[in-house]
């Protein structure tokens, strides 16, 4: 099975985030080398309730989106990256089909 | 008109009681059936005693002028099939009635044309049966598909999806856009992730049953004895929403027979569709206000009695709940969250696995598991052959696709753009399709149901397209330097070969073929038959 390298991205918005993947060099990478999971904004349920009492989403602070690459990104590549980049998250939201498997 | 019969005529032995000849022959009509065969049919003879025709000679003309006998049928028979012609030839009869006495004059003309020999494809890949070979396929994640036996199967990352209908037919190669589950636990329904009402997961004293994978991983869910609605349901957020989930039935009759799948707003404002998962059918399908649109439902058998149910729609507000409801009949009186009844007892309900919620307004894709609290993305299919593979690749050419009706509109087969110059087979809706080049298209061709066959042939300054053997559309195209084209995507469009792919639609494509040099629209729509 083929080796993948995943990132986990976070910016303040998603013009923060694709800046900052086009100061990369990650924003041309041809479709077979990457796939972009672009999450956006997390919401969680709120403290206040509708009508119907079901809880009211609130969002998180942060627009979130996963990267996996064939190849390990390069130092440059990681340096131009580096306001975006958040480690492994230890509860993630979104992951990639089989990546338990 | 001349005529050559090589019967020794007239001659008349001493047994002939004719005195003149029949009558002349009327309706002949003639048929081609395939590309060797022309069949005649004439009327019987209707010509009184003693002078009814005997035999019939049967003239053959290439021209229409010139006629040579070709055969001779004995009376009663009034047919005759001329089976040693070629591919598209044209060919004219006459049939002259005879008896002992003399021959009537020669009837009226019928012809008709062999049809046109079939081309042959320069190239094919061919996805209906065997390995996948021949073009390159990448997806960064696993996917399902449905195996050889019927099962939900997974496919590891860059492995082709061929999948299968639930008898474990071949169906072909299975290409999709990126889409995540956004529901968790999608095979847990127990979880407290998900809210019962005066319901409970049963999950069979821990033994399970078995789901649509050929696990034993399913459960009920099955009502209690309280009166009201008895559903599994989930909060969650966004406007486009494709909620499916596999059921089956439990019962041939009553609760266990039938599901109700719900998009909800508030309680004045919802989607709903029941389903009757003895027979396979959508019972009931209704919107309710107004702030849910674009709706549509569809049920998918799986085999073994499982269905896959789904419900999709758009909305303006971003919060909404999902549910899955048990219902008496398949006609339920209906609130926001089902059907109002009494449980006549805790053991009755349908089994359920593979809960699935996608952020998009389209027919669900294939399932996306979610084992744990996190939703997941499957990867898009990338799928292509280059031109150096494809033999005699060039102008004039035509590339044919076959293919089932797309999940999405999106494109079916194109070329990349170098240049500035593309062309290709879209779904321009579910029930159409075209073809379209660079500056333009043509117009749609109709979609039908199970597999589909379509065609762009292109000659340097037109393109034309043919689905299923129907009308032959054309365009004038601006292809001048196709020569630089790098590589053919299936099941999507390759917008350049740096950002990607786009424009997916969704679909099963079963064979591809290039044809090279030049087509009639006749060969066109041979091709697509």
């Amino acid at each position: 099975m083929t080796t993948f390298h995943d990132y986990w991205l976070k910016g303040e918005d998603e013009a923060h985030v694709h800046e900052a993947m086009a100061a990369a060099g990650l924003g041309l990478l041809p479709a077979e080398e990457s796939s972009y999971d672009p999450i956006g904004t997390i919401w969680v349920p709120g403290p206040d309730v509708d009508p119907d009492g079901n809880p009211i989403p609130v969002p998180l602070p942060g627009w979130h989106a996963n990267l996996r690459l064939r190849d390990k990104m390069t130092f440059p590549q990681r340096s131009a990256l580096e306001s975006i980049l958040i480690p492994q998250p230890q509860h993630p939201v979104r992951v990639w089909a089989g990546a338990d498997e | 008109m001349t005529r050559s019969i090589y019967s020794l005529w007239p001659w008349k032995p001493e047994e002939c009681t004719a005195t003149m000849e029949p009558d002349v022959v009327s309706g002949l009509t003639a048929t081609a059936s395939g590309s060797t065969t022309i069949n005649l049919v004439w009327d019987a003879d209707t010509t009184a005693a003693p002078n009814e025709a005997t035999s019939y000679a049967i003239t053959r003309s290439s021209d229409g002028v010139t006629y040579t006998q070709i055969a001779t049928v004995t009376a009663p028979a009034v047919s005759y099939s001329d089976t040693s012609l070629s591919a598209g030839q044209t060919r004219w009869y006459q049939v002259i009635a005879e008896n002992c006495a003399d021959i009537a004059n020669a009837s009226t003309a019928a012809s008709a044309t062999t049809q046109a020999s079939t081309p042959t494809a320069a190239w094919t890949l061919d996805f209906s049966s065997g390995s996948f070979s021949g073009a390159t396929l990448t997806r960064a994640s696993s996917g399902t598909y449905v195996d050889s036996s019927g099962y939900v199967a997974s496919a590891s990352t860059d492995v082709a999806r061929l999948t299968h209908n639930s008898s474990g037919t071949r169906l072909g190669l299975l290409v999709e856009e990126q889409r995540a589950n956004t529901l968790q636990f999608s095979e847990d329904p127990s979880n407290a992730y998900y809210t019962k009402t005066n319901s409970s997961i049963d999950n069979n004293g821990g033994s399970f049953w078995t789901s649509p994978a050929n696990a034993s991983d399913a459960v009920l869910l099955a009502q209690n004895t309280s009166a009201g609605v008895h559903n599994i349901n989930r909060a969650t957020s966004g406007t486009d929403t494709c909620f499916s989930v596999f059921l089956k039935k439990q019962t041939t009759s009553g609760v266990g027979r039938y599901a109700t799948l719900i998009i909800r707003r508030v309680s004045t404002e919802y989607y709903h569709a029941t389903f009757d998962l003895d027979q396979g059918t959508v019972t009931q399908s209704a919107v309710v206000g107004t702030a849910i649109t674009a709706t549509d439902r569809g049920i998918e058998d799986y085999g073994n009695g499982w269905y896959r149910c789904w419900v999709r729609g758009t909305q303006a507000s971003a919060s909404h709940t999902l549910y899955v409801s048990l219902a008496t009949s398949g006609s339920p009186t209906m609130t926001s969250t089902g059907e109002s009844y009494t449980g006549a007892n805790t053991t009755a309900g349908v089994y359920i696995w593979g809960l699935m919620r996608e952020a998009n307004n389209t027919a669900p894709t294939s399932y996306i598991e979610t084992p744990s609290s996190a939703s997941v993305t499957r990867s898009a299919d990338l799928a292509h052959v280059l031109d150096s593979a494809i033999t005699s690749w060039g102008d004039p050419g035509a590339l044919v696709i076959h293919f089932y009706p797309p999940g999405q509109a999106g494109t079916l087969l194109s070329t990349d753009d170098v240049a500035n110059e593309q062309l290709g087979i879209q779904a321009s809706t579910t029930t159409a399709a075209r073809a379209f080049w660079s500056s333009g298209s043509t117009a749609t061709g109709t979609i039908g149901t199970g597999v589909q066959k379509a065609v762009h042939y292109w000659n340097g300054t037109a393109s034309s397209f043919c689905i299923n053997g129907g009308t032959v559309q054309t365009g004038t195209n601006n292809i001048t330097t196709f020569g630089n084209i790098d590589y053919v995507t299936f099941g999507a469009e390759a917008t350049s070969s740096t950002t990607g792919y786009s424009q997916y639609a969704n679909c099963i494509i079963r064979y591809i073929a290039f044809y090279s040099g030049t087509l009639s629209s006749s060969d066109l729509q041979t091709i697509t038959t």
